[in-house]
């Protein structure tokens, strides 16, 4: 029997731990974002005896999908702003707040903030962190006058009210981050609002983007820069911000110097600090490398890595998605519950939805259905699914606006 | 009962959009769980592009995205899925609806001739190839019946529907919150 610390502020009901006592498997979850709480949520689904516990720093996942509506006034902050002990009693999850901070893999205990919690699988989805540019001298206070706001929570709010303050006259300067980043579309849509926000207020936006071109839904936005946003906003691609003149609010490039009144500058990004701690990322790395067929660690045996933290480049064509996060916390879920069964595992069969907007009124989306290739050890699409609208829509719009509702509670709920 | 695993794990993905287990809480894309197996799986046959001599034709349906997804599929996988999903819980729908509509629609002349097929509650257990719209979530109920006024749906059974050709938008749309509020 294993021994496991359970510090008196989180020890919750007793029956996780009678349930425990009945299989003896336990599975910890360290991020309750979308990749863990989907997975906690669908193993207490598919077999309610597993012990289950949630670790997060946060009390509440702000959800970063929809976070671009909220900065623009489409949405409430509470909307997006999920509480994960609601989940935790919902389904019989033990949650606890901790921040992790290590990893024993010998002994298998994960190291906590709350104390060591002994597990039989680890699942870890930490999501991202940023990669600033030190030629940029982005301090703490400056991190903190400029919000990035690409991890939700008070950096969207901050952003929001920084846009309801633009006026006639204004210029947004917006950096989008350098591939890969979480979530392809989402710079693209977030400049749209920018548009959006600069049509009705009689500002302008800059877009400066160190990326070639548009990098999802390439024809879709193209096509909203060029008609619906084109006398307000100007679209920059392929440029380097060489340095930054905070006082003066000036953003020095390669292509020139620009002066705005508001930037909002989106650095590089890597994956969540955590699995670096963890010692999960292969020397001189990013991302989290894990083995496409079961997303198991290549560093650790019998921990698992899902989200936006992994290495994908080389194991999938899948991008940093929260209906990604979501689609593989039910695979890795799925193939736990087969394990402790004594069954072989499957190999993953995901589905994946970006909705974005292109204004306040017309949305667009991406879909596609992957599969594991075991001749290319990968994760591809499948037969060929895979597309975008021809055109934006109300219609795309509505159903966007159903599909954010919807994997929200699929996820926290 | 044994659950399908095979649509299981065919359709788990599909819930970031239907709802856990197909049940949708918000008011534009269908609840699936619960919903009659036979319309399950022709409504993704007829949503599928099909390949006829190596060109892909328009499918009998109209959908937005429905038609990126189901172009992966088997029809036996579908199959599958369609198994899944009709095993599961059907929950009605808790979408705040408009209660001036749907009294409307209640007191509509038509509402006799939709129940003749679809049953009092909106669901009609004889016939699995009619689908369940009682409780069904509201603003795709309307749209579905916008779909086969405007031949947007040229279905096997698309005809039996031929009547809301004669029904205003208005009507259609309280007949639709109507059948959301049912349990
Ligand atoms: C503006 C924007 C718009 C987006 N729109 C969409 C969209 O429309 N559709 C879509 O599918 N995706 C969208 N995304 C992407 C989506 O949000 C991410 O892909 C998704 O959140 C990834 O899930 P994850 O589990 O990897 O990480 P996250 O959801 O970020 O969860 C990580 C969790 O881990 C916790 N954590 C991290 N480190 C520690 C630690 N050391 N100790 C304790 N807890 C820790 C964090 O508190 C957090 O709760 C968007 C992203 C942005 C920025
Ligand atoms: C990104 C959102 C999304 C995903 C993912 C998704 N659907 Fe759908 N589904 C829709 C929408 C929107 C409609 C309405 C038709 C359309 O516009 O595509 C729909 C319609 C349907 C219908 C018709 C229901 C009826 O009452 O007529 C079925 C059945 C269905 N989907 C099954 C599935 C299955 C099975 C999967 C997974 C393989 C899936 N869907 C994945 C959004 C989605
Ligand atoms: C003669 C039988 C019949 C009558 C009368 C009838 N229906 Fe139907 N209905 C069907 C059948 C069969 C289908 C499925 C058709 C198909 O496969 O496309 C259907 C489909 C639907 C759908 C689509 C649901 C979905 O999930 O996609 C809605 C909504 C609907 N009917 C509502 C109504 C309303 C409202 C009325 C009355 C105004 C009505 N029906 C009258 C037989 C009928």
């Amino acid at each position: 029997k294993k021994t496991e610390q359970k510090p008196a502020a989180t020890q919750d009901a007793a029956a996780p731990v009678a349930e425990s006592a009945k299989t003896g498997h336990t599975v910890v979850i360290a991020g309750g974002g979308y990749g863990g709480a989907t997975t906690a949520k669908y193993l207490k689904i598919l077999n309610p005896a597993i012990n289950v516990i949630l670790v997060d720093r946060n009390a509440e996942h702000v959800s970063c999908a929809m976070s671009n509506e909220v900065i623009f006034g489409l949405r409430d902050m509470s909307e997006i702003t999920m509480p994960l002990k609601r989940l935790a009693d919902n389904h019989g999850i033990d949650f606890r707040q901790a921040e992790v901070t290590g990893l024993d893999k010998e002994k298998k205990v994960l190291k906590t903030s709350a104390g060591d919690i002994s597990y039989d699988k680890l699942v870890v989805s930490p999501g991202i962190s940023m990669d600033y540019d030190p030629a940029l001298n982005f301090t703490e206070d400056k991190q903190a006058k400029y919000p990035h706001a690409w991890i939700a929570g008070k950096q969207t709010e901050q952003l929001r009210d920084m846009v309801s303050q633009i006026k006639a006259g204004d210029t947004v300067i917006f950096r989008t981050p350098l591939a890969l980043y979480r979530c392809p579309p989402g710079p693209y849509e977030r400049a749209c609002l920018f548009g959006n926000a600069a049509l009705k207020k009689g500002a302008k936006v800059i877009v400066l983007d160190p990326n070639p071109q548009i990098m999802s839904k390439k024809p879709l936005f193209e096509k909203a820069f060029n008609t619906t946003y084109k006398d307000v906003l100007t679209y920059i691609p392929s440029v380097n911000v060489t340095a930054i003149d905070y006082d003066k609010k000036i953003v020095k490039t390669d292509k020139g110097d620009f002066q705005g009144t508001l930037i909002n500058f989106v650095p590089n990004q890597k994956a969540g600090e955590l699995v670096f701690t963890l010692g999960l990322v292969e020397e001189g790395k990013k991302w989290a490398s894990v083995d496409p067929k079961t997303f198991e660690s290549t560093l650790a045996k019998d921990v698992y890595v899902i989200g936006d933290a992994i290495d994908s480049a080389p194991v999938t064509e899948m991008p940093k998605s929260g209906t990604i996060a979501n689609a593989t916390g039910k695979v890795v879920a799925e193939n736990l519950v087969r394990i402790f069964a004594g069954k072989e595992p499957l190999v993953p069969f995901v589905g994946n939805t970006c909705y974005s907007l292109v204004s306040e009124t017309e949305g667009i989306w991406i879909a596609t259905l992957y599969e594991y290739s075991a001749e290319k050890n990968k994760i591809v699409t499948r037969n060929g699914a895979n597309g975008i609208p021809e055109a934006a829509s109300v219609e795309n719009k509505v159903n966007g606006h159903s599909w954010g509702n919807n994997i929200l509670i699929d996820t926290f709920m | 009962a044994q659950e399908n695993e095979e649509g299981r794990r065919f359709g788990n993905f599909c819930s970031s959009c239907h709802g856990t287990a197909g049940a949708a809480v918000s008011d534009a894309i269908p609840s699936i769980g619960g919903q009659h197996k036979d319309f399950l799986k022709n409504s993704m046959m007829d949503m599928k592009p099909i390949v006829v001599d190596g060109k892909e034709q328009a499918p009998k349906r109209y959908s937005t995205l429905m038609k990126i997804f189901l172009k992966g599929y088997s029809e036996a996988e579908i199959e599958a899925m369609a198994d899944w999903y009709s095993s599961r819980p059907w929950v009605p729908t808790s979408y705040p609806l408009n209660q001036d509509l749907v009294a409307k629609g209640k007191a509509s002349t038509q509402l006799e001739t939709c129940t003749s097929c679809h049953g009092a509650n909106g669901n009609n257990v004889e016939d699995a190839g009619i689908p369940r719209i009682g409780g069904q979530v509201p603003t795709y109920l309307y749209n579905a019946l916008l779909e086969y006024k405007n031949d947007k749906r040229m279905t096997e059974r698309a005809s039996e529907m031929e009547l809301v050709k004669e029904i205003s938008d208005e009507e259609l749309k309280a007949l639709a919150e109507y059948f959301s509020s049912l349990k």
